[in-house]
């Protein structure tokens, strides 16, 4: 029963297509229309509007903007899975989309590319190695300690996948072959501290040239992904090696020989070869609390990884910077003892003698003069410079309980070097002004910006003008910008290598030391007379003039370009000439207080 | 071919290569002010909102602030830092500004040495995998980052070591003598013969 206010009483409804009416009059009581899909309303300012507000579901926590990022991240993970070739994996996609999650979760996609994330989490999902993304990311999920990570690549996995994409195709010869010789170079310390990458590839080129394969360099680059001088650097330190020598009969017997020995069960006379006492044979690896103590600290599992890994701790040859680090401390071991034996100078050689003595008794003095160390003297010593390292090292220990403006230690000598008189302070002032004259008009809008919008007459203006001078500045900035990137763009390619250096002088404007007017002298007589003169008179031609020419007018061209490239340099140092500089002086005073600077150190 | 002798662990002690300290000069300063005046200032804006003063002797560079903060780097040992620190102080006193010699702290201090040996660094991540991370495909070197004293050590191949991260030159000591057993324990060996 339902009132009608038509009838003034109460009345039976009829309910019908969502509407309740009156059954005496007719009118319409109740108006519920529901609609599933999204309608929408005219706002007050007239614009269309989805009716209603979005409601956080109650099923799930989860906001719908994240549902959307959420969604959205699985259409890429699908399309990279898709290109990757995966076909139709979706426990990968389920993995990633959880690894997503998280990530989101612990703010981790912020500043970062989401799809670089994605490609983490798909990465992790596969199992391999990515890069410093994937680090974090591993140290954002908290995989620090997973297994996972923990495993160190090994060249040799590489090399099935590699080998397939070689010329000669999947040969299990030239598997092997690989194979060995990555563990022939693990053995000799070439593979430490290396890209796996750069490894496989030069193990790569020789098995495959031991076999008859037809493969060159640039192949092994394109399926490695390393460039030409890793692979030639690889292939040199491993020629230097011992089996870097033999042929490859040789070498496959020795591999070998060497499989036979390794297979031998390990002695248990290693561990006391380790010169840690028994109570130390701790174990340290990530099974801490599962496995027995092995070898060097590692549970039997992991030291096989190890071993299998790396090659052991025996091996034939020291890593090639260990070898280079060896060769430099002979020579100079070995000059140290020349310099003593000649004596020419009784002075020189003093101070060579003391710098000899120092750098071998400075080691232990070191150790002997425990909290005394404010004064460690460097490795190569000049006698002169250790002096007056003492002396500045006295004065400095001193001062470490004087915290107060006490400043009369201080060289005031020096320190009075390094300030300017008035006519040097004029000179810097200018020069200052006229290098960050840019800067020095931003800054000036700003504030008057500024100003114009504390004024209290007019705010609306102000601001107004405020945020002109704004857009203003940022324009010509923009300007700025597009005008050197079109300058880049069209000005032709330098035709000798004295025009490329010109271009890029003029394109980088290097340093305001350069006196351009010099050069330009330098280019002028190289180029020839006529060329000069031509330049002269046809310097307001515009750039997009370019007919066919022959060499000689080609070179021309790019002149012209660089011409006026010039002439907008020589356009700021003008500005110059009002105060009553010419070019030179003005080029020389900046040079004569730059340099005092920074030749001297 | 000839082998340097390996020494014990007392004997190698860790070079100091770099000494950073903050200082607070307790009032705000004009940069412009300060480029004008001295010599050995350089002050670019567009790149970087301080003063770089390089002082000659000792070598180091310095950067100063208009809040009155000062950074100074490039010094060989703590003493040199304060001094350079001072001398700058000391020049931006003589232009005027009320400046004091507040706070002097050495933040951060670099050191390098070398063991003498070849290490395998896969040994070493294995061994202690919670404070170590060595991605050969992204950097040759192991980074080793020991909790107590907080210090991070570089360890190479070639047993050469970067340790960085200390405030105090005990500290980089302290963390040298802990970490030489543990390089010792994955040194390089050579036994004469293979064959059994």
């Amino acid at each position: 029963m339902v009132w009608c206010s038509a009838c003034v009483k109460n009345v039976e409804g009829t309910s019908d297509a969502g509407r309740l009416w009156c059954s005496g009059c007719g009118k319409v009581l109740e108006d519920h229309i529901f609609s599933e899909e999204p309608t929408f309303v005219k706002n007050a300012a007239g614009q269309s509007q989805l009716a209603g507000r979005y409601v956080r579901s109650r099923e799930s926590e989860i906001s719908a903007s994240r549902e959307r990022i959420l969604e959205n991240a699985e259409y890429e993970l699908r399309c990279m899975r898709n290109a990757l070739d995966m076909g139709d994996n979706e426990e990968i996609i389920d993995i990633a989309k959880r690894f997503y999650r998280i990530a989101i979760e612990r703010n981790f996609t912020r500043g970062r590319k989401s799809e670089q994330v994605q490609a983490a989490c798909l990465y992790i999902a596969c199992r391999y190695v990515l890069g410093a993304v994937f680090l974090q990311l591993c140290k954002a999920l908290r995989l620090d300690e997973h297994p996972i990570v923990q495993k160190l690549v090994d060249p040799s996995w590489f090399i099935h996948r590699f080998t397939e994409s070689l010329p000669g195709g999947r040969d299990k010869g030239v598997m092997q072959t690989a194979h060995r010789i990555i563990t022939s170079m693990k053995r000799d310390w070439m593979q430490t501290g290396r890209k796996p990458s750069g490894i496989c590839g030069a193990a790569l080129y020789i098995s495959a040239l031991s076999h008859g394969l037809k493969c060159s360099k640039s192949d092994i680059i394109k399926i490695v992904h390393v460039c030409d001088a890793t692979l030639t650097k690889r292939l040199v330190e491993f020629e230097n090696t011992e089996s870097g020598s033999l042929t490859i009969e040789e070498f496959l017997l020795k591999a070998k020989e060497l499989d036979e020995i390794s297979k031998q069960p390990i002695m248990a006379d290693k561990m006391d070869d380790t010169d840690s006492s028994p109570s130390e044979q701790r174990i340290l690896c990530e099974h801490k609390d599962s496995g027995k103590p092995y070898a060097h600290g590692l549970c039997q599992i992991c030291y096989d990884d190890f071993m299998t890994i790396s090659g052991g701790l025996d091996g034939g040859a020291n890593p090639p910077a260990f070898q280079r680090a060896e060769i430099e401390r002979l020579k100079k071991t070995s000059a140290e003892l020349n310099a003593n034996d000649s004596g020419i100078d009784t002075i020189a050689s003093e101070s060579l003698d003391n710098s000899n003595q120092l750098s071998q008794f400075e080691k232990e003095n070191n150790t002997k003069s425990g909290s005394k160390n404010k004064g460690l003297l460097p490795t190569e010593p000049v006698s002169d410079g250790a002096a007056m390292e003492n002396t500045a090292d006295d004065i400095g220990t001193e001062d470490c309980d004087d915290e107060s403006d006490n400043f009369s230690d201080i060289d005031d000598l020096e320190v009075d070097g390094y300030l300017l008189n008035e006519e040097g302070q004029r000179y810097k002032k200018m020069i200052w002004e006229e290098m960050n004259r840019e800067y020095i008009e931003e800054q000036a809008a700003k504030e008057e910006a500024a100003k114009a919008a504390m004024d209290i007459n007019c705010p609306e203006g102000a601001k107004k003008l405020a945020q002109i001078t704004e857009a203003a500045v940022a324009k010509r900035k923009k300007e700025r910008q597009l005008a050197r990137a079109a300058e880049a763009k069209n000005s032709t390619p330098a035709q000798t290598a004295a025009e490329a250096v010109h271009q890029m002088l003029t394109k980088k404007r290097l340093s305001s030391k350069i006196n351009f007017d010099v050069l330009e002298d330098m280019f002028e007589t190289s180029e020839g007379p006529d060329v000069s003169k031509k330049r002269k008179i046809d310097s307001h031609l515009d750039n997009d003039n370019k007919m066919p020419h022959d060499s000689e007018e080609l070179k021309y061209d790019a002149y012209k370009d660089d011409d006026l490239g010039m002439e907008q340099e020589y356009g700021d140092e003008e500005g110059l000439e009002d105060i009553g500089y010419n070019n030179h002086d003005y080029v020389e005073e900046a040079d004569e207080y730059n340099d005092r600077d920074y030749d001297d150190f | 071919m000839m082998e340097t002798q390996q020494p014990s662990a007392s004997e190698i002690v860790p070079t100091i290569q770099n000494v950073i300290s903050t200082v607070n000069l307790g009032c705000k300063l004009d940069l412009h002010q300060i480029t004008v005046q001295a010599q050995n200032a350089e002050y670019n804006p567009k790149r970087l909102h301080s003063v770089i003063m390089r002082t000659r002797e000792p070598k180091a560079t310095v950067l100063i602030f208009a809040s009155g903060k000062m950074v100074c780097t490039g010094a060989k040992s703590e003493a040199e830092s304060e001094l350079a620190a001072r001398k700058c102080v000391r020049t931006i006193l003589k232009m005027g500004f009320d400046a004091k010699f507040n706070d002097f702290k050495i933040q951060n201090m670099v050191a390098n040495c070398d063991v003498r040996f070849p290490i395998r660094l896969e040994g070493l991540a294995y061994a202690n995998p919670q404070c170590t991370s060595y991605e050969p495909e992204l950097f040759p070197g192991l980074r080793y980052r020991m909790k107590e004293p907080k210090i991070t050590l570089l360890v190479f191949a070639s047993g050469k070591l970067v340790i960085t991260g200390a405030k105090r030159r005990e500290d980089i000591h302290k963390a040298f003598e802990v970490i030489y057993p543990a390089l010792g324990e994955f040194k390089k060996v050579c036994y004469s013969s293979i064959a059994s």
